[in-house]
């Protein structure tokens, strides 16, 4: 339903160009550059250069955890074939994960502080264009206001920058600069969905059958029938939310297991290096890795990102 | 669920080859390949081929970067593809205005507008002639935007909306309010002011 005016402004659209393909090769070629940023294989093993230790992602709750990596053949007699070793592995870090300690809901005031290594991340303060954006191996420090409404960021152990969360990018005071690159706030409803109360609550409200669970992340996540968006919608609750309940941790692993093209490998690294057993996806043609702790079988990071340490606080800035 | 034969990857929404890109970056060469020309034709129309060409391409690489924060319960990706064009067309325009600031330092006589403005203006009459520049002139920055989207880009409502993280109600009343002001002034256009403003 376009009426008269509207329809007005596009009669009088700019007279097409004859595009340049020549700009079209180029854009690409610049677009290509991006895919073999820094990979990890070719650099060296990283040694993250801030010396603190890294917090432990969550209580270790190493019972019964076999201490090794992937479960191989259990009696030694056939060959296990890779969806017995992906099944028996997933069912193994579910029961590990599922006896860990309850996660209890925070207070609305208090944050939710995690630190990470991601392979990018934008540039706080005023800065736009390319030049906001850092590669490689860069030290993001978050801490989101549970309830939503706030959160904080120290890039590269940076300056503390708060941040109000708003519905949309036009609701922030209109003097603020693009929230997508920098200024005091962000929003939309990528991020607003994404908040550490909204998140719990959705975590904390799946069903915990996993058969119930894979019908019901398929259906949210809209997924058409390869299970790529099924798996990428698990793949981002594991990045952002730090305070899944160990039973849906645990049925998340045991919905994992129900993919189909989901597999594990018993070594992977993640962002900073470290390594771990890999749940790999790789149906519709591309792929999603998880790294999960050989131990206690908890989340570590991907391929594009370390998660070093995350825990409750007070106030932004606090770290511990 | 039952295995799914190996799909045609060319045939996958863009939420699948944005998931897939993740752990392939290739992948994302089909939302590339898809939309480029499309993304590009708006750019210039916006902007002016020469211009155009920078903004477009870096379109797609802060596309690709942020693709870890791609809602993937959207297949088709042209309404984020928009916003972040949308948000590159408003920082160039920034800067532009940057620039023309400083230029006009070191020439008094050269001001006679504020420059955020009148940049965007003197781009847009440059492109469009005087009298659709004074009418998308009078609009703000955020009902231009809205309004290019949707006839410029051909996007409908709801993906206008997405493109702008706005809610629909938003989008509908913000054009409204387009509508009364564009009616205005197509009734109303005194040349001769005009030609004062733009010559």
């Amino acid at each position: 339903m376009i009426d008269e005016e509207i329809a007005l402004v596009g009669r009088v659209r700019p007279e097409d160009h004859s595009q340049d393909t020549g700009a079209k090769a180029r854009a690409r070629a610049r677009l290509q550059a991006e895919f073999t940023a820094p990979s990890e294989g070719r650099r060296r093993v990283a040694r993250p250069r801030w010396g603190r230790r890294f917090l432990a992602v969550g209580v270790a709750t190493a019972a019964c955890a076999a201490a090794g990596a992937v479960v191989a053949s259990t009696g030694g007699h056939k060959p296990s074939s890779p969806a017995d070793v992906t099944t028996r592995t997933l069912e193994l870090a579910a029961a590990t994960v599922e006896s860990g300690a309850a996660v209890t809901r925070p207070g609305s005031g208090q944050w939710v502080y995690t630190r990470q290594m991601d392979r990018y991340a934008f540039q706080n303060g005023d800065v736009v264009g390319s030049k906001a954006m850092l590669h490689g191996k860069v030290k993001v420090e978050e801490w989101w206001r549970f309830d939503g409404t706030r959160m904080a960021s120290s890039v590269q152990n940076g300056k503390l920058y708060v941040k109000g969360i708003v519905p949309s990018i036009e609701s922030r005071p209109s003097r603020h600069r693009d929230p997508q690159i920098n200024g005091g706030y962000i929003g939309g409803p990528g991020v607003v969905r994404r908040t550490p109360n909204h998140l719990y609550d959705y975590v904390a409200g799946l069903p915990t059958d996993p058969k119930a669970l894979l019908a019901r992340i398929r259906h949210d996540s809209g997924d058409v029938g390869h299970d790529v968006s099924t798996v990428g919608s698990i793949a981002q609750i594991f990045r952002d939310d730090r305070l899944i309940p160990p039973k849906a941790n645990a049925a998340l692993y045991r919905a994992l297991a129900l993919i189909p093209g989901v597999r594990v490998a018993k070594d992977g690294t993640d962002y900073a290096g470290r390594h771990g057993i890999a749940v790999i996806f790789s149906g519709g043609g591309g792929g999603w890795k998880l790294i999960l702790d050989r131990r206690t079988y908890r989340y570590m990071g991907s391929p594009d990102q370390a998660i070093l340490g995350s825990r409750v606080v007070d106030a932004a800035g606090q770290r511990g | 669920m039952e295995h799914t034969p190996p799909p045609d990857t060319r045939q996958a929404t863009d939420s699948e080859a944005i998931a897939a890109s993740i752990g392939d970056p290739e992948r994302f060469s089909q939302v590339f390949d898809r939309h480029w020309d499309e993304v590009h034709r708006y750019v210039i129309r916006r902007l002016g081929p020469e211009l155009a060409e920078d903004v477009s391409a870096e379109t797609f690489v802060v596309a690709f970067r942020a693709r870890a924060r791609y809602d993937l319960s959207r297949p088709d990706a042209r309404p984020w593809l928009y916003g972040i064009a949308t948000n590159l067309i408003r920082d160039h325009r920034r800067a532009e205005g940057r620039r023309q600031r400083i230029l006009a330092k070191a020439n008094a006589e050269w001001v006679t507008a504020p420059f955020d403005e009148s940049s965007d203006a003197r781009l847009t009459a440059q492109r469009l002639g005087p009298r659709i520049a004074s009418i998308l002139g009078r609009l703000s920055a955020a009902e231009r935007d809205l309004l290019l989207l949707i006839a410029w880009a051909d996007l409908t409502y709801e993906e206008a909306a997405q493109a702008l993280d706005l809610p629909l109600g938003t989008v509908r009343s913000r054009l409204h309010r387009v509508r009364r002001k564009l009616r205005r002034a197509f009734g109303g256009i005194d040349p001769s002011r005009l030609q004062e403003e733009f010559a």
